[in-house]
């Protein structure tokens, strides 16, 4: 889920900071409407940038079977939530109007394409890329307000990050050893009991793991407040004229379905 | 009967980097044996024992074990017969203290508390931990007493076969003899060991058969202190 995935497309090549700003923009714009065709319009263009992102759909599959229940339940508790609108459907005191029908098929259309757009990112962009960008953005703030914390942010942000395929890693290794030792979880029962009896040894090397960080991060003489420098330089190319013109035809499309813009020729 | 052979057996490690390349090979005898892996670091011991133990499966090439292939044993028939201890103690232990840990092993097996409680003090004892240390969390333990505990937790059950990836890493002269009383005793109570050590002492006192792991390539060796001149351990 939200993988990196390694390969040489537009997307992958397009300039970090461009990618995370729209993606933002993106996300704020998908708010301000409410038609379905809107999202059906963002859902295809999604998935034509998925397949110019050179997705590898094998790794996708369990990702998008999650989804699907999530999905469904949205789906579901729209479904019925309504009461305004031409009644379609009603048993006792279950009802499904028309509204309601469109407003659910919206919601979880919705819902797919926010996981849709922020996958896009996180598949194209390294972690330690959009961690970087984080705390760009975040720098004049940070330079305002000292306090805050806003200094940090970017290197917390880019530990969560990096750590998550660490310990998916130690998950693994704990199911390994559970199976070492000869501990067979065959039932349901037994199977839910040893995901509990996993989370306290994962807490406790979590805390071990933050400690030791620290303590590096500490002798190599870390210090959010310093100017840092890197070896990447980021510069504005094509391939971030093309994702800019993906990004920005479905900006529009959510200016013009709001008719904020009044063509008058 | 604890035989392993391995037939035109290749892996690579993420399916890239080449381990082993049809490996044709047959380990273990009729009767218990300690069976040791010498090898430098990355060629592969760890992965032999993990495939050996039916924790690692993506290999091309069949693993026979008891002249049935390794795929075809039923997850709960090939646990009984064999138990593996990990590299670092960390990634086997985690419940709250040792004695909890040892009794997390026997967690489904069919026996009363006292039962349980009487093999995991037994085994415990066997492996030289005192009492004390019991109570402890593993991360409170020394290095080497955090890799008794892990091997109690492995021993508690009784198994036929034995796979202990660096049992003699990090530990001091004192607890090496302990292990290899250790050993010797579990090879006369009928098991049959397999470990991998870079103790060129070590696994020249105790072991039956050494074999040795290289360049993809396993192959009996005749002489362990020749490998050491050699600089493979």
């Amino acid at each position: 889920m939200f993988n990196y995935w390694e390969a040489d497309t537009v997307f992958h090549r397009a300039n970090p900071i461009v990618k995370v700003l729209l993606t933002f923009l993106l996300l704020i714009s998908m708010f301000f409407t409410k038609k379905v065709e809107v999202m059906v319009v963002f859902f295809a263009t999604f998935i034509m940038m998925f397949w110019l992102a050179d997705t590898p759909w094998a790794k996708v599959k369990g990702f998008a079977r999650m989804i699907f229940w999530l999905v469904l339940i949205t789906f579901l508790l729209n479904l019925f939530y309504s009461e305004e609108g031409k009644i379609l459907w009603q048993f006792w005191k279950l009802k499904i109007t028309e509204k309601g029908l469109y407003d659910s098929i919206y919601f979880s259309l919705r819902f797919v394409n926010l996981i849709l757009l922020v996958q896009l990112l996180l598949g194209t962009t390294q972690p330690i890329d959009v961690a970087t960008v984080v705390g760009r953005v975040f720098k004049p703030l940070a330079r305002l307000f000292p306090s805050a914390g806003f200094a940090e942010m970017e290197i917390m942000l880019l530990l969560a990050l990096r750590f998550l395929p660490i310990f998916q890693n130690e998950i693994e290794w704990l199911i390994k050893s559970k199976r070492a030792r000869g501990i067979v979880e065959d039932t349901f029962t037994k199977k839910v009991d040893g995901i509990v009896g996993m989370v306290v040894p994962l807490l406790i090397s979590a805390f071990k793991r933050a400690e030791e960080l620290a303590v590096a991060l500490e002798l190599r003489g870390f210090d959010p407040f310093k100017e840092r420098t890197s070896y990447v330089k980021w510069e504005f190319s094509m391939a971030d004229v093309v994702v800019i013109l993906f990004y920005l035809i479905l900006i529009f499309a959510v200016i013009i379905q709001k008719k904020m813009i009044v063509w008058d020729i | 009967m604890v035989i392993y052979s391995f037939k035109n057996f290749s892996y690579a490690y993420y399916g890239v980097t080449k381990v082993f390349e049809n490996l044709n090979l047959r380990i273990g005898s009729n009767n218990p044996q300690i069976v040791a892996f010498v090898g430098p670091s990355g060629s592969g011991k760890t992965t032999l024992l993990s495939v050996m133990a039916k924790l690692v499966e993506d290999y091309s090439g069949e693993v026979l074990f008891e002249e049935k292939n390794l795929k075809d044993w039923k997850e709960l028939e090939f646990r009984k017969k064999v138990l593996m201890l990990l590299q670092s103690p960390e990634k086997q232990l985690f419940e709250e203290n040792i004695l909890a840990d040892v009794l997390y092993t026997l967690k489904y097996d069919n026996l009363t508390v006292e039962e349980k409680m009487l093999k995991a003090q037994r085994v415990l004892e066997l492996v030289g931990l005192p009492k004390d240390r019991w109570d402890k969390p593993y991360y409170r333990l020394s290095g080497g007493e955090a890799r008794k505990a892990a091997l109690a937790a492995v021993l508690v059950k009784d198994s036929e076969v034995l796979l202990l990836d660096e049992p003699t890493s990090g530990i001091d002269s004192e607890t090496r003899q302990e292990l290899y009383r250790i050993f010797k005793n579990l090879k006369r109570a009928g098991k049959s060991i397999f470990f991998s050590s870079h103790d060129v002492y070590f696994v020249k006192a105790v072991s039956d058969e050494v074999f040795f792991v290289d360049n993809g390539l396993v192959k009996p060796a005749e002489n362990v202190e020749k490998a050491r001149y050699w600089g493979v351990v």
